[in-house]
């Protein structure tokens, strides 16, 4: 059967989606349902909340972010090279592939000293 | 009549399958989270040096139940600045990837269960040839779960630690996707199985000494526990992404957080820990157990594997202070990445001269 090994994937994403929504009805079934308007604000230590609609937050989340695209991308190209590492070895081409695997961590590499060296890492600035 | 249906080998199979999921799933979120909570818990207790938590049932061993049942009935509260749809959809997104992250995870060599099935089967709920890449990818969903528990909870407190949730989630997964990539050059391999499988001559401990340096902070940093869990970091905020959360929808993240804890825990000890095998260089077969009829001791001893591990998540919990939140990040960039590139130079290195050899 087509993708038939991914059927138990399939089981575990129904159960886990039974298992979570059952609880949430189950709490909004069985839970008492008293509100007020001090019991629903905001938990904000007392005071009322001011100005959620336009939270800001420092812009290296961001930069984090964008850099780890770049670097995941790589580590998942990294994977297929690591997986056949052993098969050039065996045929041979051994040094090729250290090669070439090394060039590409050195480009990676010098991705990263260079976000060091501008200060994207640095988060005490 | 029922003799022939019941030794109907598409029957056998079937049977076989759902037993697996059913095992696993209730292990995993009816044994294992449960009894996680009662023993961080008591483990604290003693660490601290008081009781903990010893009155409901025999050493208080039902206390998660109770709790579990607290939390059912606990009012179902919604603040009013929430964003509804999404706020209700965060604890169950957070359920589903930790429930579908154990799926590749192997807790056995492949067996017929001591003659009871007519071929070796693999004991793995999916048995993916890309396990590995698998598991990567739906761990990496969990985060999702935490950036939309923070944003939709419309809170400031919630909003800093989902955003410092996701940072730290995805700049520590860079570092155990290079930790891991050593992995596969030592195991030649992306299959769960057969990572473990090459490990019957010596563990990947031995090669992989400074990946497993890597991947254990990695680990740590991604199920978001001390000394790593500045998300939650309750001295400035207060509990962070589920500072809004209470009830069962509370409880579903903590559930997801146990249950994660045992995947990686097991992932761990797949990688670098011989998964099932006896000692670093002794297999069972090497010490004479049968396999065929007492196939059930290697899943026991993986399992052991697992609590000890899960006990060293709680011991270092309850030792360990936090780190600060700059001192975080550059240890996952400035420190773990650069080791775990480094490694792979190493690895590759030794591979080549082990060959030319």
């Amino acid at each position: 059967m087509f993708l038939s090994e991914y059927l138990g994937v399939a089981v575990l994403l129904i159960l886990g989606l039974l298992a979570g929504c059952g609880a949430v009805a189950a709490a909004w079934l069985f839970g008492a349902k008293r509100y007020y308007p001090n019991k629903t604000s905001a938990y904000e230590c007392g005071i009322p909340s001011e100005g959620a609609e336009n939270e800001r937050f420092s812009v290296r989340f961001y930069l984090v972010a964008v850099s780890f695209i770049l670097f995941d991308i790589e580590t998942i190209f990294l994977v297929p090279w690591a997986l056949g590492f052993r098969g050039f070895l065996d045929n041979g081409h051994g040094l090729y592939i250290w090669t070439v695997g090394l060039v590409f961590l050195a480009v990676l590499t010098l991705g990263l000293v260079y976000e060091w060296r501008k200060g994207l890492l640095d988060w005490n600035t | 009549m029922v003799e022939t249906f019941l030794s109907n080998p598409d029957f056998i199979k079937w049977a076989f399958f759902a037993g697996k999921i059913l095992l696993l799933f209730g292990l995993a979120f009816g044994v294992v989270a449960p009894v996680m909570i009662w023993v961080e818990r008591r483990v604290a207790g003693l660490i601290q040096d008081r009781y903990g938590p010893n009155r409901v049932g025999p050493f208080g061993l039902l206390q998660s139940l109770a709790d579990g049942i607290k939390l059912l009935l606990k009012e179902d509260l919604r603040p009013t600045e929430i964003r509804p749809v999404f706020y209700l959809l965060a604890p169950i997104l957070s359920v589903i990837p930790a429930a579908m992250a154990f799926a590749v995870i192997p807790f056995g060599p492949p067996t017929t269960l001591g003659g009871l099935l007519p071929t070796p089967m693999r004991l793995q709920i999916a048995e993916l040839n890309v396990g590995l890449v698998y598991v990567l990818a739906i761990s990496s969903l969990s985060v999702y779960a935490i950036a939309l528990a923070g944003w939709a909870s419309n809170n400031k407190f919630s909003v800093l630690g989902s955003l410092r949730a996701s940072a730290q989630m995805i700049s520590y997964e860079l570092a155990a996707g290079l930790a891991i990539v050593s992995v596969i050059l030592l195991s030649g391999s992306v299959d769960l199985m057969a990572i473990a499988q090459s490990q019957t001559e010596m563990w990947n401990i031995f090669p992989g000494f400074l990946a497993f340096l890597v991947f254990l902070p990695a680990i740590f940093a991604e199920t978001n526990r001390t000394p790593f869990d500045l998300p939650e970091a309750e001295a400035e905020l207060v509990v962070g992404y589920h500072t809004e959360y209470s009830g069962i929808k509370f409880g579903l993240f903590f559930l997801a957080e146990y249950v994660n804890m045992a995947t990686v825990s097991a992932l761990c000890i797949l990688f670098f820990f011989g998964g099932w095998e006896f000692l670093p260089w002794l297999s069972w077969e090497k010490i004479g157990v049968d396999l065929n009829t007492f196939w059930f001791i290697p899943t026991i001893w993986f399992f052991t594997k697992i609590a000890a591990f899960l006990f060293f998540f709680v011991w270092v919990r309850w030792t360990l202070p936090r780190f600060r939140y700059d001192q975080l990040m550059s240890i996952g960039w400035k420190t773990l990445i650069p080791i775990a590139l480094l490694n792979i130079l190493i690895t590759t290195t030794y591979l080549v001269f082990e060959k030319a050899s």
